[in-house]
């Protein structure tokens, strides 16, 4: 009797202190077994810089303009991003490089990227390209510039001056012009060319013509 | 002789205000643009004369205003460009028709009223020779009409959700208020029996002649020791306190490792209520690598400049952005979920080629005003939906073959354990 009671307390502390495993705000819970939880190698968005930590994953070799410690490095002078080798101005087979060369245009050129730049997506009959050129406007555009392009998205109530494209001059922009807006930005709008690959961007582009006419 | 003065004054005036205020409030620019159009003297510049008051006209200036000069200006207030209020009196018509058809011209012929806008605003505004001249004028017109009779801000977002949570608040206040009433009942019908029997037992202690059964009621006593120590009483106290324990146990057991719940406070309090809830910003277009990526990534600060660099560019959280920036050095985000190193996770799988939506497994994030996790992320959790949930196959030549297999074999939809959803080597290597 004597050995159940005290037994009893035993497990009513144990329980207890479990109580006090669960996750909550700051607090992450109890973890069994860690050393298969944490990344031994580098893993994105889970660097431990506190060398105390006991899952501290930081080399004190790496080191990114004088400062340590940190494994995110940038690329190699001179690499170029594989997606820019699928932005291409024609189908022709020296492709490679006139892709490469618009990528040099500058940010002010938007005359001559109207001028020169061809959309080197076709569309397709079943309209598969539009369709995701329409999801992607709705994910990157539609913010500021609405779903029809009138400039009336919730983001660009805030944010002002954003145009009509259905309307006036912006009716008539061509797709150099789109392209490298949606590439380096103009007057207020800031570039995407970070965020949105060229291909998708060509893709926004078309659908971006489409809203032009009205047809969104 | 005042005229040449204006004239000549007025440009240096414009340079002077915006050199010496350079952080201009909207108000100060309104009513200094007004004061010069004062000193000019409404009736010799303004253009008042030539605009209309019919409401025609008023409603297709409102529409031409909609649709070509909104993004840029306000009647009221500065934004892009100057405050249009009162501007027919400021300028003579075909001044402003000239300008508004083409502003660049203007500005470089010389003309010194427009290049002081142009030193003001830094840019020019685009041509406008598409509008025929009565279009302006009824543009104008509907200025006139706003200058004098603005029409109230319209509010935008927030009214819907805050009635929503009202609702939320008074459906659960309801539940609580039934709780008491029952409680309070509860409490009547044992007073009630109480007195009752108090009544009937001092009714007893009346009466002379007592049964033995009578006697004994009358002489009970509630001997609370004896229940206390007595076996039945023991066993139900240690069974209940032991089942407690035991619940207590295994529900603290099975949160080690299980991570739902966690909320941390993040260096930077962005809302995702705010940006993916009320301004409805598409979960996409910050973790852009979703699509493509085994990760949906955390955007950088230019991510948070596509919109910052006009929008509250003065508050504090906007600040220790700008400092990140400045020392070079990434923000240095709490990760919110994090699946354990020995399980393999791919968000483009899920995302782009399920076409899953980001709720199902984070949850009501448009209205988390913190992040937090409120899946488990367990095993169970990945088998249980891979187990109900069909492949999405559509459209998707890889699965053909893998189709037209189970269609042979199983009269069923084909599942995600169908195609190896379940294998251990899938997600554990």
């Amino acid at each position: 009797m004597l050995l159940r009671g005290k037994l009893t307390i035993i497990v009513a502390i144990f329980a207890c202190s479990l109580y006090s495993c669960e996750p909550k705000g700051d607090y992450a819970g109890v973890e069994y077994a860690p050393n298969m939880y944490h990344s031994v190698a580098y893993d994105p968005y889970s660097q431990i810089t506190d060398s105390t930590d006991a899952y501290y994953n930081s080399t004190p070799y790496n080191q990114y303009k004088g400062k340590r410690k940190i494994n995110m490095l940038l690329p190699v002078e001179g690499t170029v991003p594989r997606q820019n080798f699928r932005s291409v101005t024609d189908t022709s087979e020296d492709v490679r490089d006139k892709g490469l060369f618009f990528y040099e245009l500058h940010k002010d050129s938007i005359d001559l990227a109207a001028r020169v730049l061809k959309n080197p997506i076709v569309l397709d009959s079943a309209g598969l390209i539009l369709e995701d050129g329409k999801k992607l406007y709705l994910t990157y555009c539609q913010p500021c510039h609405g779903e029809k392009g009138v400039g009336d998205g919730k983001v660009g109530a805030m944010y002002k001056g954003v145009p009509n494209y259905t309307t006036g001059r912006y009716k008539t922009l061509n797709e150099g012009h789109i392209f490298h807006t949606i590439t380096n930005g103009r007057n207020r709008m800031w570039g995407l060319k970070t965020t949105i690959t060229p291909e998708d961007r060509w893709k926004i582009v078309h659908y971006v013509q489409k809203l032009q006419k009205g047809e969104g | 002789m005042s005229r040449f003065i204006s004239t000549n004054i007025l440009p240096f005036l414009f340079v002077f205000f915006f050199a010496s205020a350079t952080t201009f409030a909207q108000q100060d620019t309104t009513k200094q643009v007004d004061g010069t159009g004062q000193t000019d003297g409404a009736a010799q510049v303004g253009a008042a004369g030539g605009l209309s008051s019919d409401a025609a006209v008023i409603a297709k200036g409102l529409e031409l205003f909609n649709g070509n000069c909104k993004q840029c200006h306000a009647v009221n207030e500065k934004v892009v460009g100057p405050a249009l209020a009162k501007v027919y009196e400021r300028r003579q018509l075909p001044w402003l028709i000239n300008f508004i058809k083409y502003p660049q011209k203007t500005i470089e012929s010389g003309d010194a009223y427009a290049a002081a806008l142009y030193k003001e605003y830094k840019q020019f505004m685009p041509n406008h020779d598409f509008l025929k001249d009565d279009e302006i004028v009824s543009i104008l017109s509907y200025v006139q009409e706003e200058t004098k009779n603005p029409t109230k801000a319209t509010t935008t977002g927030g009214g819907t959700t805050a009635t929503a949570e009202e609702s939320k608040e008074s459906s659960s206040g309801l539940l609580v208020g039934i709780v008491i009433g029952l409680a309070t009942l509860l409490v009547v019908v044992l007073a009630v029996l109480a007195m009752l029997g108090s009544v009937l037992t001092k009714y007893l202690a009346k009466e002379k002649v007592l049964s033995d059964a009578d006697k004994a009621i009358l002489n009970q006593r509630i001997e609370w020791g004896k229940i206390l120590t007595s076996r039945g009483f023991v066993g139900i106290a240690s069974f209940v306190f032991v089942a407690l324990v035991l619940k207590v146990a295994t529900e603290g057991l099975i949160t080690i490792g299980v991570q739902q719940g966690y909320a941390p406070e993040q260096p930077i309090p962005f809302s995702h209520k705010l940006h993916a809830g009320q301004y409805e910003i598409d979960c996409k277009y910050c973790h852009n690598t979703v699509e493509k990526s085994k990760h949906a990534s955390i955007p950088g600060p230019y991510v948070c400049m596509n919109c910052h660099n006009s929008i509250k560019t003065t508050s504090p959280n906007m600040q220790k952005i700008y400092e990140y920036v400045e020392n070079d050095e990434p923000i240095q985000w709490v990760r919110v979920h994090n699946l354990p190193d020995l399980a393999y996770f791919n968000h483009a799988q899920h995302v782009k080629v399920a076409g899953l939506d980001c709720t199902n497994c984070h949850g009501d994030i448009k209205n988390m005003e913190v992040v937090q996790q409120v899946s488990l992320l367990t095993m169970g959790w990945c088998i249980d939906c891979h187990r109900k949930t069909e492949v999405n196959a559509k459209g998707n030549a890889y699965y053909d073959d893998l189709t037209e297999m189970h269609s042979k074999y199983s009269k069923q939809p084909m599942k995600v354990e169908n195609i190896g959803g379940l294998e251990c080597s899938k997600c554990h290597y």
